[in-house]
């Protein structure tokens, strides 16, 4: 039933993300509300849920916009390995609240940068001429700053919910 | 390290394997009938989803025009008596413009023509492309390649895909987007293309030609992509020294392109590509003529 009502809600979210979403311009660009989304749950919640929702959002964009599925699996893979090198880091200890909150917004950061990356390849293989100075400065940035502040406020809708695992006591 | 080596290990190798299968599958064409089905089931829900956020999205938009549209309603109100007669008739003018009422003048100005009205349900969500979504499909006689006009009748873009109930757009203003123009006053032909961020240029406009801010272009029809005279751009600046061989110019697209809600599909217009001849024909030709000419 859980994974259920997860499937459901990545749809809804992709729904909105591809319809009213893009209407709400910042700086030019759309705020990519999945992206972040899904950057917070990948870290705040059961890394197996953000293993089964990244790659379903992928195809599920990839199914409604004319972006192939490939490659927008592709695009918001990174978010699962970038979320899991967290535990890695953190060598199995759980994180502070502040720690976590630095995480998600480094995590939202770099999968920003590799998400419009594999875009622009994407659409450079495809035979168009990207202009890489102008999509930098004048995309790239500007969705990296819009969507760190929407995941400044996503990430509490995401952590409030979810119950924090008790420290061992030993 | 060992989750590394385990399970996220795993994880992407079948992504990976799942990358490399929808890459096949989207190239085979297999991917098109569920990719139908979704936009069928799923695309009434974003037009309306998106029809909804409109409302709420130009709100946002205009909240920093707020003092500047303050300032002209309070010098309004001060001469509303002398103004009423004309504000009204503006305001009808603008209502008129933004209604359908249009679209129905442009059919009616055209009357060889169908043109089908459609919805924008989705845009490019990267903003690295500029292509947009519309609720009509090859079940509405949608067909790749025909054109797409703004409701005044310029050119918004051509049909790049097609789905039963719904198709994608590709603006003038895309990168990959490149059209073959006449410059209105002059007759010279360009070529209009787009770029990264959403500019029109025009490349190969020989330098002695006098093209000023304010001048139009037009689809030149050359190459049969598209239909002769569909307005495209507005000069907004033109530069280059006697030195160059070609002017630099930058246009203004006609169409509302930031604004489009509702977009026209000119769907008895298909495009049939003008190839050059090849070498046999031209033989072919020359021995025809020459047959022609022989007593």
């Amino acid at each position: 039933m859980r994974w259920v009502a997860l499937v459901l809600g990545l749809l809804g979210l992709v729904l909105l993300q591809t319809s009213s979403i893009p209407a709400f311009e910042l700086f030019g660009v759309a705020p990519n509300v999945l992206l972040v989304m899904l950057c917070c749950w990948a870290v705040v919640r059961d890394q197996e849920e953000a293993m089964l929702l990244v790659p379903l959002a992928g195809i599920f964009i990839g199914l409604l916009s004319f972006q192939g599925t490939a490659v927008s699996v592709a695009a918001f893979a990174p978010i699962v390995v970038l979320a899991t090198l967290r535990s890695v880091f953190s060598r199995g200890v759980q994180m502070g609240l502040r720690t976590e909150y630095v995480w998600v917004l480094g995590l939202v950061v770099t999968a920003t940068l590799l998400h419009f990356i594999t875009f622009a390849v994407a659409v450079e293989v495809e035979g168009s001429r990207i202009d890489w100075g102008a999509a930098v400065t004048d995309r790239m940035l500007p969705a990296v700053l819009v969507n760190v502040g929407i995941a400044l406020a996503l990430y509490w809708v995401v952590r409030l919910p979810t119950r924090r695992p008790q420290p061992r006591v030993i | 390290m060992a989750m590394l080596n385990t399970r996220l290990g795993q994880w992407l190798f079948g992504v990976i394997l799942l990358i490399v299968l929808l890459a096949a599958l989207g190239a085979s064409g297999a991917v098109s009938p569920l990719e139908e089905a979704t936009s069928a089931v799923f695309g009434p829900v974003q037009r309306t989803l998106r029809q909804g956020a409109e409302p709420v999205a130009n709100l946002v938009r205009n909240v920093d025009d707020f003092d500047r549209v303050d300032d002209e309603n309070r010098a309004l109100r001060n001469r509303v008596e002398q103004l009423e007669t004309e504000i009204a008739r503006l305001a009808e003018e603008q209502i008129a413009l933004r209604n359908r009422e249009t679209l129905t003048a442009l059919r009616q100005a055209n009357p060889e023509q169908t043109f089908i009205t459609a919805d924008l349900v989705t845009r490019d969500l990267t903003g690295l492309r500029q292509i947009v979504g519309i609720n009509r499909g090859s079940d509405d006689g949608v067909e790749e390649g025909m054109p797409v006009l703004a409701s005044g009748g310029s050119l918004v873009g051509m049909v790049m895909v097609t789905r039963p109930n719904s198709s994608f757009v590709r603006l003038i203003t895309d990168p990959g987007s490149s059209i073959r123009v006449l410059h209105q006053r002059t007759r010279t032909e360009g070529v209009v293309k787009g770029d990264t961020l959403g500019n029109l240029s025009v490349e190969f406009v020989a330098q002695p030609t006098d093209v000023q801010p304010g001048h139009i272009f037009v689809s030149s029809g050359f190459g049969g992509l598209l239909p002769k005279g569909i307005p495209i751009g507005r000069v907004t600046s033109a530069e280059g020294t006697a030195q160059d061989i070609f002017k630099s110019i930058r246009l203004r697209p006609i169409a509302p392109l930031d604004q489009l809600e509702s977009v026209l599909v000119q769907v008895t217009f298909r495009p049939e590509p003008i190839t050059a001849p090849t070498e046999q024909e031209v033989l072919d030709g020359e021995l025809e003529s020459d047959e022609e000419a022989s007593p």
